[in-house]
């Protein structure tokens, strides 16, 4: 006789996002892999097609929201195999309350027998202090199961007949794992190359400035595979003690705190200078050399060589977060082994362009403009060849030359994505914001790096030209007819019920043209914009129709100036 | 066609800008982006003094002539250097009578020490006991200058056009405002802990929703705690400001026992930018909050501009707010809360550099 097919009803739960998202169709794949892994034959029922999310307010005042969201059966005849998907939150947003909440819906689903629920967390409670366990340690073993997963494929089994988990943890990590990202891969997402002059030391200026500040718990795992990649086996670990510079960027100060926590390693704060000595050392100790940027080296050989005056035993490794592609460890020194290289444009001052227009030095910590500077701005717009436009308005309506957004954002994104987060920021200060732009490659790539920033809480709404371009012409009830059906209509919908703050973006301004579609389709919807956010505004004003225009530079350039 | 000007917003300096833009028309050979590069220099020099454009234009010229006719420039025009004084306290007060109550208190004189973008500065400096942390009295830098323009945008504003000029470790907005009656009397002196911004809201057909914004101060208010309003050197203080008061800006009604109260973190000023001639307007936003006494037209825009910074907000009290309002008080009403500001700054307010000797 054939087995009997399970049935399989999946969610994705994001947490602080204002609406839903469509989920990917290789995490509904990852979905129906863990469960047939697990189970004999299993057939999609309710697969997960848009995500099951909780604004930051319901989190905070109605977190057993999510038990009526989920809406898992209970009872029923049919062998069914249910998936909470928590893995993509970040663990610390889930909190207590929530995870509370999740083991109750994956209780009560699992309290039947022939029902068996997967939860995939981040990381896994803990077994003692977290209140996640309760319910599920009280279930029964004649009835369901619980299975819960964390994004390394480390488990807990609760319940009845236990299901075959052990089939599942070892392909599961590496699967989440390329669905996220790899860490390297989430590290470089976070990182800003903020643009600027920015005053290295007394002989050197450097166009770039790489902020770390958004990947600290990214950096800090980085940084324990790291050591543990260099020191070697726990004994040797446990002999290793750090050394960090006193006066590092606040973000390397906090991924190490991290790092030398969960590896239980002792860090020695190396003096900056003056007349202050540097602590003993410990003979049976040997010391790792930790630093946040090696850009021309001076920090770096200053410390080794005091720590080595000073009898310091030195691993053969020193670890930077980020190093300057050009440097070279010099042979008596400990090798560098960076995180990441990084080209700096580091320039001697006496030959920096911004030192001779006298352009101040730009301030690392405080962002002093929002908006581009000039220098910057026309750099950004140099940088790229300038095209006839390939995508946007209808084609007699396109420029004959633009710059190539699409590898102007593949050069400058981060910076720019960071710029317009800035003014987002600033514009909508606290409160849950949505951006709304049309369905084009330049901008999306934009908004992609905007979002793992905000722990994917800023939710895109992308608009299809199509309808943009018939919106001109359509009355508001049309363009809604226009949208029936679509994710984002029902996305625009959710806002506009919830009253969130939308704001919309673009790469760039030319004619008013596409600001003045998008504003028609989302006031369709009952949503007034709350400002217009274009990367480049080429018709300034301070607003449009009513709506606040902030743009990241204004350049005026008349319609008839196209070649 | 104008270039946006938004306070909430700060803009590179215009000489900056515009030396970076010659400097890439002197780089860029492609017409038509030269021809944006000539229309951002146009519109990013048209505020900057015409004799400071002059080395720009030159080489902007240049960058259009033929080789054999360019002079071919071995340098690049420079921005001139930008000349930040650092001073300890910044004292902004916004109309003229408040500046003249506030020299008055500070016993400067009535010339500028600078002017920066036609705004008129008066340097001063103050003593400072810092609560008694120290056995020398040391001396606090201060910069005295005006807003010009009531309402909150041009408050902001000003703040940004400031800070290009000074750096200072606190900021300090003076001045005057309407108070609740029966609740706060002419002349009295408010520190408010917060500010309300009662303006936002939604228009709806059948009413208008509120929804106010609020600015808090942060770690400042540690230190404005330390400040005793009823302490007998504050009292002493302004009864003899009262008792040197010119004739011309003695108010008719003032009672010859007049005493003011000053309040310290415990009061909220309805800000907002309409002057008020009704009294029943701060009545009914005190019903919505209790602790708002008094109402102005600066403050959010002062405390949302110096978010990161520490300020603090003094007002004295100079009318009520209705349709017999006059301009009596106004100049007593400032002077007593620049020198409740004074007090303050004199035995009461520790600066950075008494904790850590490396802060200048």
């Amino acid at each position: 006789m054939a087995p009997k097919e399970w049935f399989l009803e999946a969610d994705v739960v994001r947490l602080g996002a204002p609406t839903q998202e469509p989920v990917d169709d290789r995490r509904r794949q990852l979905h129906l892999w863990v469960a047939r892994r697990l189970l004999n034959s299993v057939r999609e029922r309710r697969p997960a097609t848009t995500t099951k999310y909780l604004p930051p307010e319901q989190i905070r005042s109605y977190p057993r929201l999510l038990g009526e969201l989920l809406d898992l059966p209970n009872g029923g005849d049919e062998q069914t195999v249910a998936v909470i998907d928590c893995s993509l939150n970040h663990y610390e947003d889930l909190g207590e309350n929530i995870l509370y909440s999740v083991a109750l819906c994956a209780a009560g689903f699992a309290a039947s027998p022939g029902h068996v629920c997967i939860v995939l967390l981040p990381r896994l409670p803990h077994s003692y202090h977290s209140s996640f366990w309760e319910p599920l340690n009280e279930l029964s073993i004649s009835g369901g199961s619980v299975l819960v997963l964390n994004n390394e494929g480390k488990f807990k089994v609760h319940g009845g007949p236990r299901p075959k988990a052990e089939q599942v943890a070892p392909g599961y990590g590496q699967r989440q794992q390329e669905l996220i990202g790899s860490r390297q891969q989430e590290f470089d997402d976070k990182i800003i190359r903020k643009m600027g002059h920015f005053e290295i030391n007394d002989e050197y200026c450097s166009r770039y400035f790489f902020d770390g500040s958004r990947t600290v718990q990214e950096l800090s795992h980085l940084l324990v595979d790291r050591i543990t990649h260099l020191v070697g086996s726990r004994p040797s670990l446990a002999r290793t003690e750090l050394i960090v510079p006193e006066t590092v960027d606040p973000w390397m100060e906090d991924a190490v705190a991290v790092a030398s926590g969960k590896l239980r390693m002792r860090q020695t704060k190396w003096p900056s200078g003056g007349d202050r000595a540097a602590p003993d050392p410990d003979e049976h100790t040997q010391y790792l050399v930790m630093l946040d940027f090696v850009n021309t080296g001076s920090t770096y050989r200053r410390i080794i060589k005091e720590a080595l005056g000073s009898g310091y035993n030195l691993h053969r490794y020193a670890v930077a977060a980020f190093m300057a592609r050009d440097f070279q460890t010099e042979d008596d020194l400990p090798e560098l082994s960076p995180i990441k290289r990084v080209r700096v444009d580091r320039v001697p001052r006496r030959d920096c362009v911004q030192c001779k227009i006298g352009l101040p030095f730009t301030n690392k910590d405080r962002e002093e403009l929002l908006r581009l500077r000039s220098y910057d701005a026309w750099e950004v717009l140099s940088h790229v060849p300038w095209i006839e436009e390939t995508y946007g308005p209808p084609e007699h309506l396109r420029q004959k030359s633009n710059p190539d957004f699409v590898r102007l954002f593949e050069e400058f994104g981060d910076y720019l994505a960071y710029k317009l987060e800035m003014v987002l920021r600033h514009l909508v200060p606290g409160s849950a914001v949505a951006v709304a732009c049309p369905e084009e490659p330049g901008i999306l790539a934009v908004v992609k790096r905007m979002q793992p920033w905000a722990d994917n809480r800023i939710v895109a709404v992308r608009v299809p030209r199509s309808v943009l371009e018939k919106a001109d012409r359509s009355t508001s009830a049309e363009i809604r007819q226009l949208a029936e059906g679509h994710e984002w209509s029902r996305q625009l919908a959710h806002l506009a019920e919830r009253n969130v703050n939308v704001v919309v973006v673009d790469e760039q301004n030319g004619s008013n043209r596409t600001a003045r579609q998008m504003i028609k389709v989302l006031e369709s919807f009952h949503l007034r914009p709350k400002a217009y956010l274009p990367v480049f505004n080429f018709v300034p004003s301070e607003t449009l129709d009513g709506v606040r225009v902030v743009a990241l530079y204004d350049v005026p350039r008349p319609r008839r100036m196209d070649p | 066609m104008t270039q946006p000007s938004d306070p909430l917003l700060p803009q590179e300096r215009a000489e900056e800008s515009i030396a970076a833009i010659a400097y890439y028309l002197s780089t860029e050979r492609d017409p038509y982006r030269r021809d944006l590069l000539m229309r951002d220099y146009a519109l990013r020099s048209r505020n900057i003094p015409k004799q400071s454009l002059v080395e720009f234009h030159e080489r902007v010229v240049d960058s259009f002539l033929p080789e054999e006719y360019a002079l071919g420039y071995q340098l690049p025009a420079r921005a001139p250097d930008r000349e930040v004084m650092e001073v300890d306290v910044i004292i902004m007060a916004v109309q003229r009578i408040e500046i003249q109550a506030a020299i008055a208190a500070l016993g400067i004189s009535r010339t500028p020490s600078r002017s920066y973008r036609e705004r008129d500065f008066y340097h001063a400096t103050v003593p400072c006991r810092a609560a008694g942390r120290i056995d020398e009295p040391t001396e606090l830098s201060v910069a005295l200058t005006a807003v010009g323009q009531a309402l909150n945008l041009h408050a902001m504003d000003a703040v940004g056009e400031i800070s290009e000029a000074y750096r200072a470790q606190v900021w300090i907005l003076v001045g005057m405002a309407a108070g609740l009656a029966g609740k706060i009397r002419k002349g009295d002196v408010s520190f408010p802990e917060t500010v309300w911004w009662y303006e936002p809201g939604r228009e709806r057909p059948d009413m208008f929703e509120p929804r106010p914004e609020l600015a808090y101060r942060r770690s400042l208010n540690r230190q404005l705690f330390r400040f005793d309003p009823v302490s007998e050197s504050l009292s002493a203080r302004l009864a003899r400001a009262v008792a040197e008061l010119p004739d011309a800006y003695r108010p008719a009604d003032l009672p010859a026992d007049f005493s003011p109260n000053v309040t310290v973190l415990k009061d909220a000023v309805a800000t907002g930018e309409r002057l008020l001639r009704d009294p029943s307007r701060l009545a009914s936003l005190h019903d919505s909050n209790e602790r708002i006494v008094l109402g102005d037209q600066e403050s959010y825009g002062f405390a949302l501009a110096c978010r990161d910074l520490n300020w603090i907000i003094a007002r004295g009290i100079a009318d009520y707010g209705d349709e017999e309002k006059d301009d009596s008080w106004q100049y007593l009403a400032t002077l007593m809360a620049v020198h409740s500001v004074l007090e303050f700054l004199e035995q009461d307010y520790i600066p950075p550099r008494v904790d850590d000797p490396s802060v200048d």
